[in-house]
Formats: C-alpha cells, structure tokens, sequence
C-alpha cells in the first residue's frame, strides 16, 4: 500500500481515486429505492471497472466490461424491467441497510487484507513467477503471434474457450425456451409497437 | 424512440464505425487486444442500438431470428468442428498443429477459425437475450 501512496504516477492515482468512485457507486446502488436509478448507476460503475482494467493494462478485459457490462447487460436490464414493471416494489429500507451491512464488513476485512497483495506490476509478485513467463517464452516460437492474451485463450486453453462459448451459447438457448416465441398462432396480427420505446405522445407537447 | 431525430442521424454515422471496430477487433486479436468475444459484443452492441432507435421490427428485417438462431449454432459448430478436425488428422481435441505443415501456421488457422465461432457465437446469442426480452409476447418475425 505504501508503494502506492509514494509515487504518485497517473496511474497510480487513479487507481486511489477510481475504486473510491466505485464504493460511492457501490452505496448509491444498495440505496436507490428506483430500479431505473439503480440500473444507471449499475451502468456507471461497470464505467468505472472498464477505466481501472484500462489502468490495470488489461484492454481486452475493459473492452468486454464496456461493451457487456455498461453496453448490453444495461439494455437487458432495462428489457426487463419493461417486462416486470417500473414500479415492482423496493424492498423496505430496513433491508437495504442490512443489506449494505452485510456487503460493508466484508469490504472492510477485504481493504486491511489489500495491504498484504504485491504491488501493482511487481516482479517478484507470484502470479508472474510460475506460469507467464514460461507462456511468453513458448508462445513466440510455438504459436507465432505477438498477441500472448489470444494465444493462451485460444491455443493453449482452448478447450476452457470452448466451454465459455458453450456455456454462451447455453445462456441464450435457455432464455428463448422459457421466454422465446410460442408457435405462431394461424393468422396472428402483427404488433408495430416496440416494447423499449415509449408510447408515442399525441401532440401535447408544451413548448 | 422513433421520434429522436438527432439521435436517428447520430446513429447512423456512428453504427458503421462500430461495425468497422467489431470487425477490426475480431481480425485483428492476434495482433492487438481483443478477440472473437470481444468483437462479438460489440457487433451486438451495434445491432442493439439500432433495434432501440429504429425499431426492432427493421432490424429483425435485416437479421431474421430464424438466422439468428442458426448462426449461434453456427458459431459453436464451428469452434467444435475444428477440435473434431484436429482429431481426424490424428492428434488431440483442439490441437491445431495438425491442422497445416508448418506449426506456427497451423495453429495460427487454427486460433483465426475458432475466433471466429466465437465471434458468431457471442454476437447471435446476445442478439437472442434482446430479441427474446424486448419482443416477449409478441412474434419475432419483422
């Protein structure tokens, strides 16, 4: 931790200041009594977490928590509380601050323990020492593209893409069996209105 | 969301360039980050805007749920039949060196292949998780 306070580079500030932004959001989601609120501020700190991989060197990790968690994962959120009702009832707010207990002791015990971890880039840190240099090493020679993050994802555990592309695949598959289209009714009419949109307003606007 | 004029025309300069991105990402992962996971998301993304702005019923004109459907199979058929491939020229599930001579190149068509059933996979089934949630209750047909 100290490491982190004494060279105050970019990156190292924004990595003080980010994951505070995120504890902020963090609260404000527990509290919000209004679910689109709270699906906004989802949206934000999924923003945020896609800086700190930026910060953290992990682009293609923040690529996908723009894209999935403050891109699509918004938009079915919002899907589906078209389909349940804005106005499902909040829990009480007794429950929100147990709740928020519940969540804030962990934090806490998580915050003294963060002393202990290596620093941000460290050498000597064990997740470097075993497996990635032997990786960086082979994969020049073995696979021949200067994209080590794709070669071990898709080469050398290909079989683990496999079971995400899979498991995808299942996600999707069982969302249209419990939700999907029942057989099409003979000469069923066809809707125009969308279910995102709002309805569309009778020229009642004040200007 | 019919009515937006400004975001109907920011849409349509922006969706080509999301387009151009996806694909970039997809070709390009194994020289810069990303991948076919990565791609696929953001084609979706694509798509999604454009359902939300003009209407999932044009969108479902350009990309019917029937084919939808089937390029999400595609994509996992693919991923799959490369391992199988692999195994038929006599080596492991998924070792992609027996798929050419040289074995940098072999493992390079071999990773090129597979992005792409991922890319297919993750775009199609994020398109079924919107398609199915927005249009529940109503047909998937445009």
């Amino acid at each position: 931790m100290n490491e982190i306070f004494f060279q105050a580079g970019t990156a190292e500030l924004a990595l003080l200041a980010l994951p505070a932004f995120l504890v902020v959001t963090a609260t404000a989601i527990v509290f919000s009594r209004d679910l689109l609120v709270c699906t906004a501020h989802l949206t934000i700190f999924s923003l945020v977490m896609a800086v700190i991989y930026l910060v953290l060197a992990a682009p293609d990790v923040a690529m996908t928590e723009a894209a999935v968690g403050a891109g699509v994962s918004t938009v079915l959120i919002l899907a589906a509380l078209v389909l349940v009702g804005r106005d499902t009832e909040a829990v009480s707010p007794r429950w929100q601050r147990i709740g928020f207990i519940v969540m804030a002791v962990p934090f806490v015990i998580l915050c003294f323990v963060a002393g202990d971890l290596p620093a941000l880039g460290d050498p000597a840190a064990p997740s470097t020492q075993y497996l990635a240099p032997d990786f960086l090493q082979r994969s020049e020679a073995e696979i021949g593209i200067p994209n080590v993050v794709t070669s071990i994802l898709a080469s050398y555990r290909g079989f683990d893409t496999f079971g995400e592309v899979s498991v995808v695949f299942t996600a999707a598959m069982a969302l249209m069996l419990l939700l999907g289209p029942k057989a099409p009714a003979p000469g069923a009419g066809r809707e125009k209105k969308d279910a995102l949109a709002p309805p569309v307003r009778k020229e009642a606007s004040h200007d | 969301m019919t009515d937006q004029v400004v975001l109907r025309i920011v849409i349509k300069f922006l969706l080509p360039y999301i387009f151009l991105y996806g694909l970039y990402v997809q070709f390009h992962g194994e020289y810069s980050p990303g991948g076919g996971f990565q791609a696929g998301v953001i084609i979706a993304t694509g798509m999604i805007l454009y359902s939300l702005i003009y209407g999932s019923s044009l969108a479902l004109k350009v990309l019917p749920f029937s084919l939808i459907q089937r390029l999400a199979a595609l994509g996992v058929l693919i991923y799959g039949g490369v391992g199988v491939a692999a195994m038929l020229k006599g080596g492991n599930f998924l070792d992609y060196s027996q798929l050419a001579g040289v074995q940098t190149t072999a493992q390079q068509i071999g990773i090129v292949l597979i992005e792409l059933g991922v890319g297919l996979t993750v775009t199609c089934a994020m398109l079924v998780l919107f398609f199915t949630l927005t249009r529940r209750g109503r047909s998937l047909r445009p």
